[in-house]
């Protein structure tokens, strides 16, 4: 028996040396390769390339995906990319690009014209797409007669040889920053394939693309590594290897060194990374909201009542709160400091005498039960804030019920409908999407009804075309949105950058990382 | 009882309030409701539910399990794509607590109080009173996050080419399933050798002097393995679900994150195919159960008959 118990003390040994002989921590970046952490679409592990349609920010959209145009760190300004320019009539309502020759697709085969106008007409046909394409392309003459169950195109683009005519049906003030997002596709790999269900194609896994890199090895559930793409005709990248991984604890992969670059918004994790030394970071104002949309059809009908929630809750103390200098509380769509902010609106206020009179006024049933309803159960952050909301709620005399939702958010929101608060975000291009949601026939006019004033507003905004007119416009909208308070605006979310300060050549200048800019991609290189 | 299963898998997915469009679609990302509609026709979801159930029966029967509706993918790919890894995890979990718990139950039960058996006590008392997933973290956060020797998750990464090179990230969800699972077992071998140590037959043997290993071995440990065979052949739909959490702790890729992901995504023809190999392995489980209690112990006889 003693000589089996020996026996066992040393296998035990054994495994402990041969663990600590197998398993030392990788290294991510070396002269050569990098890894970053970034969302990949299908869920349980690296699944495929998200499709840059829906959303585009990734870093493996920077490397291997192009559009005619490429986004200054602002958004708004652009560059050459795939166009060598583009020329505007003086209407503003004809737009003529002209196409670059010699670009080629990682497959060989040239970037045509009509790579171009099958992209602009497939993004129509999709079942899933972001909305910023969407409502600009449907500015396009013809586009009404384009959908997923037919084979039309738009007879609002036309081309001749290297140059494509885009006819709009009014001018489009963000129609250059739109297409500046928009990535073209290959038509003539995907022209056969399911194009309602392009999200889920497995062109995903292995794109044909034109940018600098191209995906290299595709291990399922694993990760993927992209290497430099030999057909594009800009510089060599310098970094040989870009490995994407799916990280379930950034600041975990960050300190041991198997992880390069990675973004986020989560509290949690920015806090933690200031211990991690090997990291520098970058906070950006981007146009994340969170909000709670309020239902009113019950409790809330009355506008006093929903007035009081802006000085019920102490939003000054809880935003900094959870989320420190990340959060900034705001009052209506365009925050402080932004281009044509209303200064006049009143800001967010703790006074509970004037929200419990408020309520009064508006003859508030304290006999119902408020029910507060989550998504991003998951992230503490989230969970904290809508209990602290909660409870101030109480403290008011509601009777309060707070719980995550139960289906999904989407049903839940525009359909079930039950629920007097609800949390949502956004994550914006412009500020015009935060207005357009009020005149959304999918969304909030399934809860409000027809919102014609907020549609026709917001159909000015899209084409303004002087920052006067926009000016006017947005603060039209505040006004509007502060008169109806159907939104009640939170707060922004800062989101922040991380990159190994091994890493050099990186922009100067960080823009949004949820869209696609000139980030200097093939400067990068890792020391 | 598998049409039993089948249909309360299908009816059951049905009366979830959500809705699958929706789950894959959400309207401030549709570009048209018309793509939607086409969408839903294309899916089946616009046929009778019957019909939906019947189509979905003879698609399982013939091996078209269908696609995933977060990836597109091929359910059959999914699956082909995930089970390896899932294999890789409980099959080596499986044998290794398997021999453990066969050794240390074996050696606590022939030594009552000796080192053996404490170590099997403290060891069964871990692993149950313990959740896998907060053993897989603790062990995670020794080993992964403070001295760094073990990676911190995933199967693969990049680089890494052989069985050796990945062999580091397989330690830890091994232990942390092996220790889960060690603890029935070791109490239930060391229950059994207890109880077959006050057999008639195993007085007799010592009573002829045949040497104590060999008692231990050819009489108690032989005579000891019925129950222990049952537990093991009730593990076997671990080896096609995957342990859940434990996969989930250490984004190991198998089986078990692919339930999740599709929970969490509303994907519900992945969730029903899923959920009916399990039931099948398990109603299989169940009858090698039968089989191996009629061959270890003669006094049970299938078919019923007297």
């Amino acid at each position: 028996m003693r000589k089996f118990q020996k026996s066992l003390g040393a296998l035990g040994l054994v495994a402990a040396l041969a663990v600590s002989v197998l398993a030392a921590p990788s290294q991510a970046a070396t002269n050569n390769s990098i890894t970053v952490a970034e969302v990949t679409a299908g869920g349980g592990g690296v699944q495929q390339i998200f499709s840059p349609w829906i959303n585009s920010g990734s870093i493996s959209h920077h490397a291997m995906f192009r559009a005619l145009f490429k986004a200054e760190a602002n958004l708004t300004a652009v560059k050459p990319d795939l166009a060598s320019g583009y020329k505007f009539s003086k209407d503003g309502k004809t737009l003529t690009v002209t196409l670059k020759s010699g670009i080629k697709w990682s497959d060989g085969k040239d970037v045509t014209v009509d790579d171009v106008v099958w992209s602009m007409n497939s993004l129509l046909r999709v079942a899933k797409s972001n909305a910023v394409y969407v409502n600009a392309f449907k500015q396009i003459v013809g586009s009404e007669d384009v959908n997923g169950t037919n084979t039309k195109t738009m007879s609002g683009i036309t081309t001749k040889g290297n140059v494509i005519t885009i006819s709009l049906k009014a001018p489009v003030n963000t129609f250059i920053p739109a297409l500046a997002q928009f990535m073209i596709l290959p038509k003539h790999v995907l022209a056969d394939e399911d194009i309602l269900k392009l999200d889920t194609n497995n062109y995903w896994k292995n794109p044909v693309v034109a940018g600098p890199y191209k995906v290299g090895t595709f291990s399922q559930g694993n990760f993927i590594t992209l290497v430099p793409n030999d057909k594009y005709e800009g510089d060599n990248p310098k970094i040989k290897e870009i490995n994407i991984i799916v990280s379930s604890n950034l600041v975990a992969d960050a300190k041991s060194g198997k992880l390069d670059y990675f973004t986020t918004n989560d509290p949690d994790t920015i806090r933690a990374m200031n211990s991690v030394s090997t990291f520098k970071s970058a906070p950006l104002d981007v146009l994340f909201y969170r909000y709670l949309v309020v239902n009113p059809t019950g409790p809330f009908s009355n506008v006093k009542a929903r007035e009081a929630l802006k000085y019920g809750i102490d939003w000054n103390r809880l935003v900094p709160a959870i989320y420190g200098k990340q959060g900034k509380v705001i009052v209506g769509g365009v925050a402080s400091g932004m281009p044509h902010y209303l200064p006049s609106i009143p800001k967010h206020k703790f006074d509970k005498a004037k929200a419990t009179a408020l309520l009064k006024e508006a003859k508030f049933d304290f006999s119902k039960t408020i029910r507060i309803r989550t998504y991003n159960q998951s992230q503490p952050a989230v969970m904290i804030i809508m209990a602290a909301v909660a409870q101030q709620l109480e403290d008011l005399g509601m009777k309060v019920e707070f719980l995550p939702w139960t289906g999904d958010a989407t049903t839940e929101l525009w359909t079930n409908r039950n629920y007097e608060l609800a949390l949502k975000g956004l994550s914006a291009f412009n500020v015009g999407e935060w207005y357009a949601e009020y005149s959304n026939p999918a969304t909030f006019e399934k809860l409000l009804g027809a919102q014609p004033e907020y549609a026709a507003l917001n159909s000015r905004l899209l084409q303004a075309t002087t920052l006067r007119e926009t000016g006017k416009i947005l603060t039209e909208l505040q006004k509007l949105e502060q008169q109806d308070l159907y939104k009640l605006p939170m707060h922004l979310l800062k989101q922040v950058v991380f990159i190994s300060k091994d890493i050099s050549g990186t922009p100067t200048k960080w823009g949004n990382p949820l869209y696609v800019y000139q980030n200097n991609i093939t400067s990068w290189s890792a020391n | 009882m598998a049409f039993t299963i089948s249909a309360l898998i299908f009816f059951a997915s049905r009366l979830s309030p959500i809705d699958p469009i929706n789950a894959m679609v959400p309207p401030d990302m549709a570009s048209d409701s018309a793509n939607l509609e086409q969408l839903r026709e294309e899916l089946g979801l616009n046929d009778h539910i019957i019909l939906q159930y019947l189509t979905w029966l003879k698609n399982i029967a013939t091996g078209e399990f269908g696609y995933s509706l977060q990836s597109g993918q091929k359910i059959s790919e999914i699956l082909a794509l995930r089970m390896p890894a899932t294999l890789e995890l409980v099959l080596s979990a499986l044998v290794l607590s398997t021999i453990l718990a066969l050794t240390l139950g074996l050696f606590a039960g022939a030594k009552k109080g000796g080192i053996a058996d404490k170590l099997s006590r403290i060891l069964g008392v871990v692993g149950i009173a313990i959740p896998d997933f907060f053993i897989g973290l603790v062990l995670l956060n020794l080993f992964a996050f403070r001295v760094e020797w073990l990676p911190t998750g995933n199967r693969v990464a990049p680089g890494q080419v052989t069985f050796w090179d990945r062999f580091p990230n397989l330690i830890l969800p091994v232990a942390t399933l092996t220790i889960a699972m060690l603890a029935v077992l070791i109490r239930y071998t060391r229950n059994s050798v207890l109880d077959t140590l006050n057999r008639d037959f195993v007085k007799t043997a010592r009573s002829k002097g045949v040497p104590e290993w060999r008692v231990l071995y050819s009489h108690v440990f032989r005579n000891s393995l019925g129950p222990v065979m049952v537990l093991l052949a009730f593990r076997l739909p671990l080896l096609v679900g995957g342990s859940i959490l434990v996969e989930t702790v250490f984004q190991w890729p198998g089986i078990g994150t692919t339930i999740i992901a599709a929970v969490t995504a509303s994907d519900y023809p992945v969730i029903m195919v899923v959920s009916m190999i399990i039931a099948m392995v398990i109603l299989v489980a169940s009858f090698l159960v039968d089989i191996i209690k009629s061959i270890l112990d003669p006094r049970v006889r299938l078919g019923g008959g007297n």
